[in-house]
């Protein structure tokens, strides 16, 4: 006789925390106002370091989304050193999160958004940093840090963070 | 006088119908033997008929032999399910009349092996995936060896067979991906019944926990990057719900063989996708070193 066969299910490959971070950062996008001279040309959200499941999710992102008229440019920073453009935005992760003080150094005056997800981070340079809150991905604002750098904070994304100061 | 001739008509009558039955029944027996099966199968037919052989277990024996060979003639046609299921009632209701008899060990070897092709018949149709006729031809099988062995335990196929059936509703919810929710609560159920067989089944466990947590990881895929946040909000709920509702099931894989590269890997995802890096952690190493192992070895 024959006999019943059947494969076990392979676990998706999605990176979960990857995709609700892109998603938290195209929304930060409609709740965060830029300056006029930021508003044209590409929409830069450079990430510090190696992410590559962010790098990936925010690329597929570029690939559907804009900033009203301006197209996504997803850009890799091996160093802050090497941060000399105008960026919209940029993601320290957990891994790069010692280099916060150079970047925020290299991006004095400019209207960037830091945002970054290593506890006690958002009371230093970052204008806002990813938590987790009862195993849910949430954010901390710390709004002076965001206008520091120019930038309009709308209420609505006022509250729906976890303020700081 | 008339009377009298009327009694040598019926007398005569008697006979000849006796003698005619006695031919249906060794004409079909000789037309089976020189493999003349669809005569057979009229002659043998008219003998089931008959009062003098309806009764008569060699008559049913034979008859099941003729079906058998008929069915075995027929590969594809639409009535080989039906020679099969005649070739099956008629063994058993030969074996039912006397289960010591001459042709009891025969009528048993061939029940055997009628439960046995649809048996092979369920393995196919579930490769083919014709789902309905697996169940029916399984079910078949189950219910042929029952009536032989009536204390036979199926624990053990059934919960073979829940698994490929479950394995292939969820390979059917990944392409027909409009009917998803249809197949993967389908899965979902045969899963559950197979836990219920048996909690401890590694399978059963693993493909419950990979189901939930694909769930969540498929919504969260399914997300569109402009989703408002109090929308995401709640469907972090939602999947955390379906990953939560995954651990148990994982964590019982594990412990049932904690170097089961799936498992690890399923339980590394889920801990990431809740948050909880230090666990997610924990098994990601779990995974470099049965990696390492396996090189080794």
């Amino acid at each position: 006789m024959f006999c019943f066969g059947f494969t076990e299910t392979q676990s998706s490959k999605i990176d979960t925390n990857s995709k609700i971070k892109a998603v938290f950062l195209y929304n930060f996008t409609k709740y965060i106002e830029w300056p006029t001279e930021y508003k044209n040309g590409n929409f830069v959200v450079g990430i510090l370091g190696n992410s590559a499941a962010l790098y990936k999710e925010l690329s597929l992102m570029s690939k559907t989304k804009k900033v009203a008229s301006q197209e996504f440019e997803i850009k890799i920073y091996t160093s802050a050193d090497d941060i000399n453009d105008k960026i919209h935005m940029l993601y320290i992760p957990d891994e790069a999160s010692g280099s916060i003080k150079n970047a925020s150094q290299k991006l004095k005056g400019k209207s960037t958004l830091i945002v970054t997800e290593t506890p006690e981070l958002s009371t230093q340079e970052s204008g806002i940093n990813f938590i987790i809150v009862a195993n849910r991905q949430k954010f901390e604002l710390n709004k002076s840090n965001v206008e520091g750098h120019n930038l309009k904070v709308s209420k609505s994304l006022e509250d729906l963070a976890v303020v700081v100061n | 006088m008339k009377a009298q001739l009327y009694i040598l008509i019926l007398v005569v009558f008697a006979s000849l119908q006796g003698l005619f039955a006695q031919n249906k029944l060794t004409n079909a027996v000789n037309a089976l033997q020189n493999s003349e099966f669809v005569k057979a199968q009229e002659l043998i037919d008219a003998a089931i008929q008959d009062t003098i052989f309806k009764d008569d277990l060699r008559t049913w024996y034979y008859r099941g032999n003729i079906y058998k060979e008929l069915f075995k003639q027929i590969e594809l046609e639409d009535n080989r399910n039906e020679y099969r299921s005649i070739a099956v009632s008629s063994f058993k209701t030969s074996y039912d009349m006397d289960r010591d008899s001459e042709v009891a060990m025969s009528n048993q070897s061939n029940l055997n092996y009628l439960a046995s092709t649809m048996f092979n018949d369920a393995v196919n149709q579930l490769d083919n995936k014709d789902y309905t006729l697996a169940i029916e031809n399984y079910e078949g099988y189950k219910s042929i060896i029952k009536f032989i062995e009536p204390g036979r335990d199926f624990i053990k196929e059934d919960i073979q067979f829940k698994l490929a059936l479950a394995s292939s509703y969820t390979m059917l919810s990944e392409i027909d991906t409009l009917n998803l929710g249809i197949y993967l609560e389908k899965s979902k159920l045969l899963y559950e019944e197979v836990l219920l067989l048996d909690s401890n089944n590694i399978s059963g466990n693993y493909n419950m926990g990979i189901l939930y947590y694909n769930q969540g990881a498929d919504i969260v895929n399914n997300m569109d990057y402009s989703l408002d946040l109090k929308e995401l909000t709640m469907i972090q709920e939602d999947v955390h719900v379906l990953f939560s509702k995954s651990l148990p099931f994982m964590l019982k894989a594990y412990k049932m063989n904690p170097n089961k590269m799936e498992t690890l890997i399923g339980l590394k995802g889920i801990y990431y996708s809740m948050n909880n890096m230090e666990k997610s952690d924990l098994f990601k190493h779990k995974i470099e070193e049965l990696e390492n192992k396996e090189i080794k070895n």
